[in-house]
């Protein structure tokens, strides 16, 4: 097996400076995270404790305040892992680039939709009585977390690079496509009789309910947002490695 | 007409025309499939309790249920034939349109599934004692939803053939990814059959419209996918 | 109103919160470690330049 010292023997990097630099620039993006992280704590210790008590539901409408802004990240991240997939086709000479950036975009995707179906199943037990309703948003993020989960076996599953950035580009995309439609469909399936629930009835929420919501919520996407890029950096740091091995390998 | 159309819809006819060769050639396929539906249509009653297939949203619910089966298995063989006899790599090497190759697998994928569902209404119909009084009017207006639902199906699944066809265990993989991406069209077309049931009054909140344009929605969607996407998805 | 029904609101807001921390962290531990092993081992096997250390 060849000794790490042999390399020396060739040049001392065998990446481009541009990706080196890229890849050992991780101080900003955990100071970011950490920055992040602290804030969105922040956020909600306000919606827990700063504001007051709703007059229909007590003090468990209070997960609305992590429930809501976890959903929209989910909707947020599938859709941008659309937008890399689309970019990927239309620039495959960045393919590699693009296709991590959705591979991390859509495991976002993942982590907050089944967040989201988790909270809204905690919040539908007290409110409900039980913790599964087939609410429309619920159901639709349910399709959308079982899509986004057969991403994630797609690319486990197929062991061509190039094949695999494709397909799952493919993939990233038809999920995106779908949500809309189950969105629109599912919502439709709601009969008259079901009651709004609180987030459709934002005309009814008092002032400061709503501003810690959308404290929450920016919170919780800059939080995203600073996890996206480690994640990414993660991504491309592996997917390097592994990259230059191979290589290492046939050489 | 120019050449390229010509050549488009050439290429379309051949394949449907190939596929559908295939198909009669091999009769036991079909068959094949339409007695695995036959024994689930059977197989519900024990499940359900047969007491539970009065009410009409079990009857409604049992049929289209079984079409997922039915279409899982039939999507999962969309370019099967061409695979194992190597005519797939014949026609990616070829100069044909890739989007025509798409569409003629999408085209015949729809008709034999609607081939497939004509028996399966009839052995539903005596089976699930659907009652007479609205047979026929249930069975004139299944046509257009199976047509629909048909496409949308079809298109969503010869598109996922492509997406896994490079991928290991292709046989977990495509009902994956496909089951989630279908539940609009099942929604859609079991809804409007209890809708219009005139044996059964469904409490719905919506016009028989916005079903009509979910179900309609599904094929050209993902039909327009296909067209743009046709050089990746079929790739030598 | 402050309580809803009876006082196990508290346990049902308690492990939303919870939930959701953890998961953030742990996927957050997750890209961190993985990032940290793979640039270790891009170090270690020499791929990247001593100079930028």
């Amino acid at each position: 097996m060849t000794q790490p010292t042999d390399l020396s023997s060739k040049s001392k990097s065998a990446l481009p400076s541009a990706s080196e630099s890229a890849l050992r620039s991780t101080r900003g993006s955990d100071t970011a995270l950490l920055v992040t992280a602290v804030l969105t704590l922040a956020a909600w210790g306000y919606g827990l404790f700063g504001v007051g008590t709703d007059r229909d539901q007590g003090d468990v409408y209070r997960i609305l305040f992590v429930h809501v802004p976890v959903a929209w990240c989910a909707f947020v991240w599938v859709i941008a892992g659309a937008v890399f997939a689309v970019r990927l086709f239309f620039s495959p000479a960045r393919a590699q680039g693009l296709d991590r950036s959705s591979q991390a975009c859509v495991e976002l995707g993942t982590l907050f939709a089944a967040l989201a179906l988790l909270t809204g199943s905690i919040w539908g037990r007290p409110t409900w009585g039980r913790w599964w309703d087939w609410d429309p948003r619920l159901t639709s993020t349910l399709v959308m977390f079982l899509v986004t989960c057969g991403y994630h076996i797609l690319r486990s599953f197929t062991p061509d690079v190039r094949a695999r950035r494709t397909v799952a580009a493919v993939v990233a995309l038809l999920g995106a496509l779908n949500v809309p439609i189950v969105y629109f469909s599912v919502n439709l399936w709601r009969s008259l009789h079901q009651p709004q629930s609180i987030v459709a009835n934002q005309s009814n929420m008092s002032g400061d309910i709503k501003l810690a919501l959308w404290v929450n919520v920016f919170a919780l996407l800059a939080l995203s947002i600073a996890l996206y890029r480690v994640r990414r950096q993660s991504i491309a740091a592996k997917e390097t490695l592994e990259m230059l091995r191979a290589e290492q390998g046939l050489a | 007409m120019n050449l390229g159309a010509r050549r488009w819809w050439h290429t379309f006819f051949f394949v449907t025309q190939f596929s559908l060769r295939g198909v009669l050639l091999r009769k036991a396929s079909w068959f094949g499939v339409l007695s695995f539906a036959a024994c689930l249509l059977i197989l519900f009653p024990f499940a359900f309790g047969t007491e539970l297939l009065a009410q009409g949203e079990v009857r409604h619910g049992a049929f289209w249920a079984i079409q997922e089966f039915v279409v899982a298995l039939v999507v999962g063989r969309v370019f099967q034939a061409e695979q194992e006899n190597g005519a797939l790599e014949a026609l990616l090497a070829s100069r044909a349109p890739r989007s025509a190759l798409l569409f003629a697998k999408t085209a015949f994928t729809a008709v034999q599934l609607l081939s497939l569902q004509i028996p399966l209404v009839l052995l539903w119909a005596v089976f699930y004692n659907v009652p007479t009084e609205g047979l026929m009017q249930n069975v004139r207006f299944l046509l257009p939803v199976c047509l629909l639902f048909n496409f949308g199906t079809s298109a969503l699944g010869a598109l996922l053939s492509c997406v896994v066809a490079r991928s290991q265990a292709r046989e977990i993989l495509l009902p994956i990814l496909f089951f989630p991406l279908q539940m609009a069209p099942l929604l859609a077309a079991v809804t409007l059959m209890l809708r219009n049931d005139p044996a059964y009054e469904y409490v719905g909140g919506f016009a028989d419209g916005s079903w009509w344009t979910v179900l309609a929605a599904y094929p050209v969607v993902f039909l327009a996918v296909g067209f743009l996407l046709d050089d990746v998805l079929l790739q030598e | 109103m402050s309580e809803f029904g009876n006082t196990s609101w508290v346990v049902f807001v308690t492990a939303a919160y919870a939930v959701s921390a953890l998961a953030l962290l742990g996927f957050a531990l997750f890209a961190w470690g993985v990032r940290r092993k793979s640039l270790r081992s891009l170090k270690e096997e020499g791929y990247l330049s001593d100079d930028m250390s």
